[in-house]
């Protein structure tokens, strides 16, 4: 065709082409010849837009896959809270890292198809624990470990704190944390720390609340959809589940946070002051079989997930059982009534003993002619085992299964044990005598507790409550606290005569004197029983120390029971004599929950009792000041010092350092209860000027500050459970 | 009135010299391409402002400011910042932390480009036909320069950098390319050796053979075939014979599949092109991805803003892509939308051609058109899945300076064709070593006339 261009051009070139109107007709037309091609083309890729769409059901599976993807999770446990809707374990919300594996690869988009083991995905794998491990601290191997393991997920660290999760974002912003995501998620948070801690406890925990009723405080596990961008990071979610919906059960307590936290520091004290092992305490509402506190030594927080001693991991109170010693004289005292085997005036001789086949049973110490009353008084054993022989065998095992003992409350804590009772049928003389005071029979601390709150009821049987509310996620009270009807094993007249009787238990002459409150009559029993020993008998130095208190006795309102293991106190005037009997051990730690207990609970002062505001401050004053004089008398005598110099005479007070005459340092208060504040400050001579209560929180002067004798320091309190609320809790947001 | 001249081509020369050869029988005296020799303040004053009588015997009214024309490149690029916005929404945020990135410098772009189309809107298209040969060495000139002083983006070297500016000179060659085959070919097509091949063709060919080398060489090969499509159909519009361009049509056709078979990586695109289910993971993952978000969308669309394809699996979802987004997020009917707005755009176009006064006008106003066309139809091409990638924009929807600023211009440039431009005006004397007559060689306009 080009050999034929030239021929054809001479004509061509003539200038007599088409007119400039033949032209434009011939432009025209082929302008629309051009112009309906290109629209044309453009219809053309509509309608094949429209096959796209039409045929969208062959390709939207690989549109979902590769956007969208399924999750598992479970929703939000639900919280724990005390009787007054304190929280005390909660979920808060927290980050996890974690990563997709498959994605722990160079970015480029060759790299698509690079093996795992690639020297290049190698070298960014570990680029990326090393920077995970700077920031986090985690272990590089561990890290590394989870980054190459197969499948699309794995967790890298769980619960990042605020600090390291700003980190980690910055570097996945800077693209240097491939295939690595932090997800959003729940920890168990426990705003209290070692409050309750082994009541509320962990899910992997014995005898506690989070393990014995995760069916209702768990979350439902729901299929969340999420979106993942073009390099496969997760990006949001599409249905985020409703929390309200689906989110777990939260329980409420019948457990009273103040009074707990006041039975757990009262106990850890007494535990610390009896030099004992551990110990329990319990406070129970007697009307209501509701557990007011549940407190153990040695106390746990469950924030801690490591290092926890397998002893703090279970619920000592329903776990552990013990013989209960003297306490139970109470209830073969009270069966006896019941049965009308024994008046409370009734004599009985303790002299001599008392011989049942096989062993001479006697008293610690000698008694002569007693009455019944007077035999729970001083604890005797001779008495005991004749009430009991009145009464027989099968009638005390009944009465005693019938207070509960020997079976597993149904308080509903898993791990809870029955203790030990066994057939009466099977009951050898000695070993019935036995248990009529206590021994060769085992018990919990709940089912002592339970026993004696049918005593302080009025003789009704009520089983331990410790869940009261059970509130749906959605906030509709889905299980509510019904007082079930009791059942009467004691008839009321019987139920006082015990209750009278224990309370000459902490009167002068009987066995817990230290019981004795102020402005409350207490009625109790205290139990000093020795251990078995597993190699065969009883132990000569292992002992459970006990003492369980009834109070106000005119009309018990709590029944607290607090059991010591082992203590080891020396006698300070003779070192030799080791103090271990629940008088001495375990009645002043009731004593001093209930000097709590009952003002909070607003229960009124037994007629007749002297009020005395053991807080009063001008009370406390003077007493203070009497306690000093005698102090410095004493030690003036010792040191040979005229006092009245204001010389250090002795010993100096502790934290408290005196320069010169007059002029001292501020000691340092924080950390201390007002009470033993007051005590270093008026010892120091200065005067005081507190605000709120609890433990010092800020002072001012602060500690080393010189100041003159007769200066005023101010205290700033606070409670320890607010002090415990940790920053977390609160930057974590309102659960 | 004005004395006749050796410039054939300016609007005030006489009758060509040609026509004034008394052996060529000519129908009419008046000037093929010529206003100037129309010789009637009188004519004008009586028949209205715009009446021209053309380079043939009709009558022909300019279209005047074609105001369709201009909504429909508004609705366009309104568009174009609500998509190119969304789709590059995700982009913006993952990479650059300000989701607003994309669309702020779209909207300054979009400012630059209101004012570059209202500023060509009402510059004398004839202007162009002085300017074409110069704007097309300067062109040159510039694809030149972009292999030694071009910046590299996404391992192509296309943008050239005037201080703080960047463009890229392939997008302006493709105007400036119009420009220069209306003003040859208009020549061309007066003389009628518009049908030989060595006066008609080889130039252009030429031309386009050194502009699609420069381009290749970035690589850019999409801006090679758009100004291959716009020689041919411009060629062909001017009266070119058919056979020949058929003839090197095939031919080139046949070079460069050979050549696409023979490049590797172009060839693997082809591949993932026909079979593109079985590259969807690598070659084919753009246009795969692509057509899933067109799927997705259905009829309706996921809803503005409710793609899931922009998230990172559709790259360049705000440039060359956008239409799958439009797709996606508005469904058939908003792709349907833009194809009818492109169609009417190439309907208006043509009317305006059909108007102008001269022959230039008339193939340039085709040229422009046929460049929105072409470049819409094989952008739609492509993200259809009926043509190979290529990186060829949206005009007026895609994120991208150059091109929405060289499309206003096109569209400016059209719309003054439409309003007629201004028949008398003068250019300063280029350099030119042919010599001007003195004197007034203005000649009153009918407006001055029809203001007396």
């Amino acid at each position: 065709m080009s050999l034929s261009l030239p021929r054809r051009r001479i004509a061509l070139v003539d200038r007599d082409g088409p007119s400039p109107s033949a032209r434009y007709v011939r432009t025209r037309r082929r302008a629309l010849v051009v112009l309906l091609i290109c629209s044309g083309w453009l219809l053309a890729c509509v309608a094949t837009a429209a096959w796209h769409v039409v045929h969208v059901d062959e390709v939207r599976r690989y549109a979902e896959q590769n956007s969208t993807y399924h999750r598992k999770v479970r929703t939000r446990r639900g919280d724990v809270r005390d009787r007054n809707g304190v929280t005390l374990a909660a979920d808060v919300r927290t980050e996890h890292l974690t990563c997709d594996p498959r994605w722990v690869r160079p970015t480029h988009p060759e790299a698509r198809k690079l093996k795992v083991n690639d020297p290049e995905v190698r070298k960014v794998r570990h680029d990326v624990a090393d920077l995970l491990h700077k920031v986090t601290g985690a272990r590089r191997a561990d890290l590394l470990g989870r980054l190459s393991r197969k499948g699309a997920f794995a967790y890298l660290v769980k619960n990042l704190t605020i600090e390291q999760s700003r980190k980690i974002r910055a570097l996945m912003f800077d693209q240097k944390l491939p295939g690595v995501q932090i997800e959003q998620g729940f920890a168990r948070y426990f705003p209290n720390h070692k409050l309750a801690g082994s009541l509320i406890g962990r899910r992997n925990w014995s005898g506690n609340v989070e393990r014995s009723f995760d069916t209702q405080l768990r979350g439902q596990i729901v299929e969340i959809r999420g979106h993942k961008n073009g390099a496969a990071e997760r990006i949001y979610f599409d249905g985020a589940p409703d929390s309200s919906h689906f989110g777990g059960r939260s329980l409420s307590l019948t457990i009273d946070e103040k009074i707990q936290a006041v039975a757990e520091h009262q106990l850890v004290a007494g535990v610390r002051d009896g030099h004992a092992k551990f110990g329990i305490a319990i406070v129970m509402d007697v009307a209501t079989g509701e557990i007011l506190a549940m407190a153990q030594t040695p106390q746990v927080d469950p924030n801690e997930t490591r290092n926890v001693a397998a002893a703090a991991m279970r619920n000592r109170s329903v776990s552990e059982q013990f013989e209960p010693g003297s306490t139970l004289k109470v209830l073969t005292y009270a069966a006896a009534l019941q049965e009308g085997k024994v008046t409370p005036g009734a004599h009985f001789s303790a002299a001599g003993g008392f011989r049942v086949p096989g062993k001479l049973i006697t008293d610690s110490h000698a008694h002569g002619d007693l009455t019944a009353t007077e035999c729970i008084k001083v604890s005797s054993n001779v008495c005991l085992a004749k009430i009991a022989w009145r009464l027989g065998r099968t009638k005390l095992e009944a009465y005693l299964r019938d207070f509960g003992l020997g079976r597993r409350t149904d308080v509903g804590l898993i791990g809870e044990i029955a203790g030990q009772l066994s057939d009466s049928a099977s009951w050898r003389p000695v070993k019935f005598a036995n248990i009529a005071f206590g021994q060769g029979i085992a018990v919990t601390g709940l089912q002592i507790v339970n026993a004696f709150a049918v005593i302080g009821n009025g003789g009704v049987f009520r089983r331990p409550r410790l869940l009261r509310d059970v509130v749906a996620a959605d906030g509709t009270v889905v299980q509510p606290f019904e007082l079930e009807r009791g059942r009467r094993i004691l008839s009321s007249k019987v139920a006082r005569q015990v209750v009278d009787a224990m309370a000459t238990v902490c009167e002068k002459g009987g066995t817990a004197r230290r019981a004795r409150l102020d402005n409350y009559k207490m009625a109790g029993k205290t139990g000093t029983a020795q251990q078995y020993d597993p190699k065969g008998g009883y132990s000569k130095t292992h002992w459970v120390a006990s003492f369980i208190g009834l109070v106000p006795a005119e009309k018990p309102r709590l029944a607290i029971f607090v059991a010591i293991d082992t203590p080891m106190k020396r006698h300070k005037k003779y070192p030799s004599i080791i103090l271990r009997t629940g008088g001495e051990i375990a009645a002043p730690v009731v004593r001093e929950i209930a000097r709590f207990s009952l003002p909070y609970l607003g229960v009124p002062s037994s007629p007749g009792a002297p009020y005395l505001a053991y807080d009063d401050p001008v009370v406390a004053r003077e007493r203070h000041e009497k306690r000093r004089a005698l102090a410095l008398a004493k030690l003036a005598r010792k040191a040979k010092v005229d006092v009245a110099e204001g010389e250090a005479v002795g010993e100096p007070p502790p934290r408290l350092t005196v320069v010169r005459p007059g002029r001292m340092r501020v000691p340092d208060l924080r950390g201390l209860p007002l009470r033993k504040a007051i005590d270093q400050l008026s010892h120091a001579g200065l005067a005081v000027e507190a605000k709120g209560s609890g433990v010092v929180l800020s002072q001012r002067p602060a500690a080393g500050v010189m100041v003159t004798n007769g200066d005023r320091v101010r205290l700033r309190l606070a409670r320890i459970s607010a002090l415990a609320a940790a920053e977390r809790y609160d930057e974590g947001g309102a659960p | 009135m004005s004395l006749v001249t050796p410039d054939h081509d300016s609007p005030l020369s006489a009758a060509p010299t040609e026509s004034a050869d008394p052996s060529r029988p000519r129908v009419r005296q008046l000037g093929d391409d010529d206003l100037g020799a129309f010789s009637g303040p009188t004519l004008v004053s009586q028949q209205a402002p715009v009446m021209t009588v053309s380079d043939d015997d009709l009558v022909r009214h300019p279209v005047g400011m074609d105001w369709w024309l201009l909504s429909t490149v508004a609705a366009l690029a309104v568009m174009g910042v609500v998509m190119a916005f969304s789709a590059s929404y995700y982009l913006a945020v993952h990479r650059f932390n300000d989701e607003h990135l994309f669309l702020v410098r779209h909207l300054r772009f979009l400012g630059i480009a209101t004012f570059t189309l209202l500023l060509f809107a009402n510059v004398p298209y004839q202007v162009w036909k002085k300017l074409a040969y110069p704007a097309m060495f300067c062109a040159l000139l510039a694809l030149m320069a972009v292999p030694f002083f071009g910046i590299t983006r996404n391992r192509a070297t296309r943008w050239l950098a005037l201080g703080p500016v960047m463009f890229q000179p392939a997008e302006l060659a493709k105007v400036v390319f119009v420009a220069y085959l209306a003003r040859s070919l208009s020549k061309k097509a007066q003389r009628n050796s518009i049908q030989t091949f060595h006066v008609g063709l080889a130039p252009h060919f030429l031309v386009w053979a050194v502009l699609g080398l420069l381009c290749m060489k970035q690589p850019d090969l999409g801006t090679t075939l758009v100004l291959a499509v716009l020689l041919f159909a411009m060629t062909f519009m001017a009266g070119a014979r058919v056979a020949p361009l058929l003839f090197i049509g095939l031919t080139g056709l046949g070079i460069l599949g050979a050549f696409l078979v023979h490049n590797p990586m172009r060839s693997r695109r082809i591949t993932a092109f026909i079979d593109n289910f079985a590259h969807r993971a690598d070659v084919g993952y753009q246009l795969w991805n692509s057509k899933l978000a067109v799927a997705m969308g259905g009829f309706f669309g996921r809803g503005l803003g409710a793609s899931h394809q922009k998230l990172g699996f559709v790259p360049e979802a705000h440039t060359d892509f956008v239409l799958a987004i439009i797709g996606e997020e508005l469904g058939l009917v908003g792709i349907m939308f833009i194809a009818v707005c492109f169609i009417f755009l190439v309907w208006r176009g043509l009317r305006i051609a059909m108007s102008a006064r001269d022959e230039f006008g008339r193939l340039f106003a085709l040229g422009l058109t046929v460049l929105f066309g072409v470049q819409a139809a094989v952008n739609f091409g492509v993200v259809l899945g009926l043509l190979p990638t290529k990186g060829l924009t949206l005009p007026f929807v895609s994120y991208g300076g150059t091109s929405l600023i060289v499309m206003a211009m096109a569209a400016g440039i059209l719309l003054n064709i439409g309003r007629g431009g201004n028949p008398d005006v003068v250019l300063p004397a280029l350099p030119s070593l042919r010599q001007r007559p003195s004197g007034n060689t203005r000649v009153r306009t009918p407006a001055h006339e029809g203001a007396r």
